[in-house]
């Protein structure tokens, strides 16, 4: 081997390992697979109490690692073992890579603290300064009570929130905690604040937002309920759709019924596809019968799919889509639905909630000579939302929904399935999914129904897996409840939905299985 | 409903009314079922919501026709092709024997009209000779798809409440919630029997219990040596042991062997050695079937 490949070789291993090593720790220095959490959720995994007591040492534990991190950055994998191998411990990616390029794995750090400050991200810069309050000079804490919490919410502070959960609580530190209160001469109305350090600059900047009795009055309401509000779909809430007059047939841009005379569907009852039995057989067989390993070498997907960068994935995904791949290539061309069922016709599961879309461009992909490696660095969830909703955006122009609200309804309609007595199976509502995916594909679906229709394609879905009695009962009021909607609009849109969908509600095994075992591998 | 003029009231269906009626333009017969809809109910019934979906899939000669659905604000109403008479009123109307190449034309049909569905994914699981429609040129088809459903990813969540119960394989009556085309195989065995003993069931249980006494009685009691897990259904229960009686040469006398053959062969109480359809289409019973009905292509 040449020497001008093997210093190449080197200097991308040493790459590797410290990108990973400071991308893969976050914020309370547990290790995070997908930065998907919002931060409030990890904020509150802190033990403030031991935060506290230690701030002391800990504040200058922190500088160190931070240089020590900094240097490590710089020299490579030599120097700085202890943080190194703190981060390691934690990083699943990319764990039994390391151990064969011969890295020492050596046992956990032993300070999580040390961990997180550790990294040469930003937010724990913030977050250092912020828990040191008491060497300097804070200009006010006022803004970080928990009282005045929910103006700084409302205005989508993620920083800020993040620096607030390190703060000392007031009883315990109001030696060491120095309160600006308003004085004579001297107000934070509508004052833009910042803290500081005594030498430096200014690490946190946040503004006073007046007393405001709308908002007042909006956020009461919330404690009373102790609900968070949803925002309502559209200027009109669901539950008023009918009574304003509006037809789901309309909102679902479909042929309307005129003065109670019937509308006849012939026209969409012909066969979806047109299949040999040869065709069914080998499709089936191939799929779910004569591969008993199949199941078990797509487990785990995730882990798998993390190999794969962005781009490769979505070839994979096609080409893992077996009847239809050698037309998959021309499944968006929305010029030739010339034939109405035509739009249905080739409908692959992964391509519109793409599964590997979970991480955007903080995710690195390294190629070696006997293995690859992805290295995902820390991201803002709601970067990485914004990301991938984009994303998402760019792949589908047309749609009127992000990639997070269509998961995030996806989300709702398997709570609505899941319950302790009597819930709907899995496969009910991976098929339903399919039918909602479908509609949406078919462009049908926008802010006004999705919820209503979601619940249809759920009560659908169900009705034809032997959901029936009481648990479809039950299954109703679900849905109901959870998307808020009266039963009168759902059962109207579940017709609709049902002709939205040119009565195709027996799909092949292909279409769903995606979803079933997604859902499977969630649970 | 003014593209077709109602005839006469055929009967109730699983959901709703069943009309003979003429559509005025074409002169056509069809029959018409309507489903009510109502809004603080549960929707369009899942019997509605089976048949036109899985029948919209399953075009075939010998499966019932479905035309058209017509929808208005307070029901549906599902056109289907017309029969003239379904297998029980036409077993009714024989005056004594069966001729054996009908029996054998209907039974090739059936299991035609069943492989169909299964390769296409649809469990019938109701077939009864009600079920069964015939029509003046001998055609038989496979009706009313309300208890039908897909079978493509198995999961333990089947209802077991399916198949009229003297048509239901032990292994639903022992409560299996996953099962798969051979739900279907043992009703098709059952009313072989009955076509070939002209319209006398084979197995008229009371309730479960004698539905499967009356089973095992002529098969054997299976245990696991002839039907491995068969303990570990839901509903199992021991039942007396019975030896497999004499054979069928005496529950269907007048079946040739090679249709006993076939018979024995669908009905196999281990639903996983139950003959397949497209097997049982192809069993050396059928090899003198006349041509006529053999290449009845759809």
């Amino acid at each position: 081997m040449s020497n001008n490949h093997k210093s190449k070789y080197e200097k991308a291993r040493r790459r590797l390992a410290a990108v990973t090593f400071l991308s893969n720790i976050s914020l309370d220095g547990k290790f995070k697979e997908t930065d998907i959490k919002p931060v409030a959720d990890k904020s509150q995994k802190y033990d403030k109490v031991d935060s506290v007591s230690k701030s002391v040492e800990i504040s200058k534990d922190k500088e160190n690692g931070v240089r020590n991190s900094i240097r490590s950055r710089n020299k490579g994998l030599q120097s700085s073992p202890v943080q190194r191998v703190g981060a390691d411990n934690h990083s699943l990616s990319s764990d039994s890579e390391y151990a064969t390029t011969g890295t020492p794995v050596k046992g956990p750090a032993n300070s999580s603290f040390r961990e997180r400050c550790s990294s040469g991200n930003t937010e724990s810069f913030k977050e250092k300064h912020a828990s040191r309050p008491r060497k300097t000079h804070l200009v006010s804490l006022a803004g970080i009570n928990t009282d005045d919490k929910s103006s700084s919410e409302s205005l989508n502070f993620g920083r800020f929130r993040t620096s607030n959960t390190c703060i000392p609580e007031n009883h315990s530190l109001t030696k060491e905690v120095r309160l600006l209160r308003q004085t004579k001469g001297v107000s934070f109305r509508d004052e833009r604040l910042a803290f500081a350090p005594t030498q430096g600059v200014p690490c946190v900047v946040f503004s006073t937002i007046p007393y405001s009795k709308t908002v007042r009055t909006a956020r009461s309401d919330l404690r009373k309920d102790g609900v968070r509000r949803r925002n309502t779909s559209g200027p009109r809430p669901l539950s008023s759709i009918t009574d304003n007059g509006v037809d789901p047939f309309d909102l679902l841009g479909l042929e309307k019924e005129e003065n109670g005379q019937d509308i006849s569907y012939s026209k969409l009852l012909v066969p979806s596809r047109v299949c040999t039995r040869e065709q069914y057989r080998k499709m089936y067989d191939g799929d779910f019968m004569e591969k008993p390993g199949w199941k078990v070498m797509n487990r785990h997907p995730h882990v798998i799919a993390r190999c794969f960068s962005y781009e490769s994935s979505q070839r994979t995904t096609i080409a893992a889509s077996p009847p239809h791949s050698s037309i998959d290539a021309k499944t968006f061309d929305w010029d030739e639905g010339t034939l109405l069922s035509q739009k249905y016709v080739h409908y692959c599961p992964n391509v519109l909630d793409d599964p590997e879309l979970i991480a955007g461009k903080h995710r690195t992909l390294l190629t070696f000579t006997s293995y690859m490696t992805s290295i995902i660095d820390y991201v803002r969830p709601q970067d990485l939302k914004k990301e991938l909703n984009d994303k998402f955006r760019e792949k589908f122009p047309h749609i009127k929904l992000t990639l997070s609200k269509l998961r995030s309804i996806k989300k709702e309609m398997r709570k609505i399935a899941k319950h302790d007595s009597g819930g709907i199976d899995l496969l009910s509502v991976a098929q339903a999914y399919v039918y909602f995916e479908k509609l949406i594909l078919a462009n049908l679906i926008n802010k006004d129904n999705r919820k209503l229709c979601a619940g249809a394609c759920l009560l659908l879905s169900a009705k034809l897996n032997d959901v029936k009695g009481e648990t479809l009962k039950a299954l109703i009021e679900r849905i109901e409840t959870t998307f808020r909607l009266n039963r009168k609009d759902l059962m109207r849109f579940e017709f609709a939905v049902l002709v939205a969908l040119e009565f195709g509600l027996h799909v092949p095994p292909y279409e769903v299985f995606p979803h079933y075992q997604r859902l499977l591998h969630d649970s | 409903m003014q593209k077709y003029e109602k005839l006469e009231k055929i009967g109730e269906g699983t959901y709703g009314t069943v009309f003979k009626a003429k559509n005025k333009e074409s002169h056509e017969i069809v029959a018409l079922k309507r489903v009510r809809l109502d809004d603080d109910d549960e929707g369009v019934p899942s019997s509605a919501l089976r048949e036109i979906c899985l029948l919209k899939e399953l075009k075939h000669k010998n499966i019932v026709r479905l035309y058209d659905v017509l929808h208005s604000e307070k029901k549906l109403t599902l056109v289907f092709e017309h029969c003239d008479q379904d297998l029980k009123k036409y077993f009714d109307s024989l005056n004594g024997e069966i001729d054996l190449d009908v029996v054998k034309s209907f039974m090739y049909q059936l299991l035609r009209g069943l492989a169909f569905c299964h390769s296409h994914n649809v469990l019938h699981r109701d077939l009864k000779p009600q079920n069964l429609l015939i029509n003046k040129n001998g055609e038989l088809k496979l009706a009313d798809f309300g208890l039908a459903r897909a079978f493509g990813i198995p999961v333990k969540c089947y209802s077991a409440e399916v198949v009229t119960l003297w048509y239901r394989p032990p292994d639903v009556l022992f409560g299996a919630k996953l099962y798969t085309t051979s739900i279907d195989m043992w009703s098709a065995g059952c009313i072989f029997a009955e076509l070939a003993n002209s319209g006398r069931p084979l197995f008229p249980g009371s309730d479960v219990d004698d539905q499967l006494k009356r089973i095992f009685k002529l098969l054997g009691t299976p245990n696991e040596d002839t039907w491995q897990g068969v303990t570990q259904l839901p509903d199992y229960k021991p039942l007396p042991v019975y030896q497999p009686s004499l054979g069928l040469a005496q529950v269907v006398p007048r079946l040739p062997a090679r249709g006993r053959d076939l018979l024995a062969r669908l009905l196999t109480c281990n639903p996983s050695l139950r003959m397949p359809a497209d097997d049982a289409m192809a069993h050396a019973y059928f090899h003198d079937l006349n041509p006529s009905v053999k290449n009845d292509r759809c």
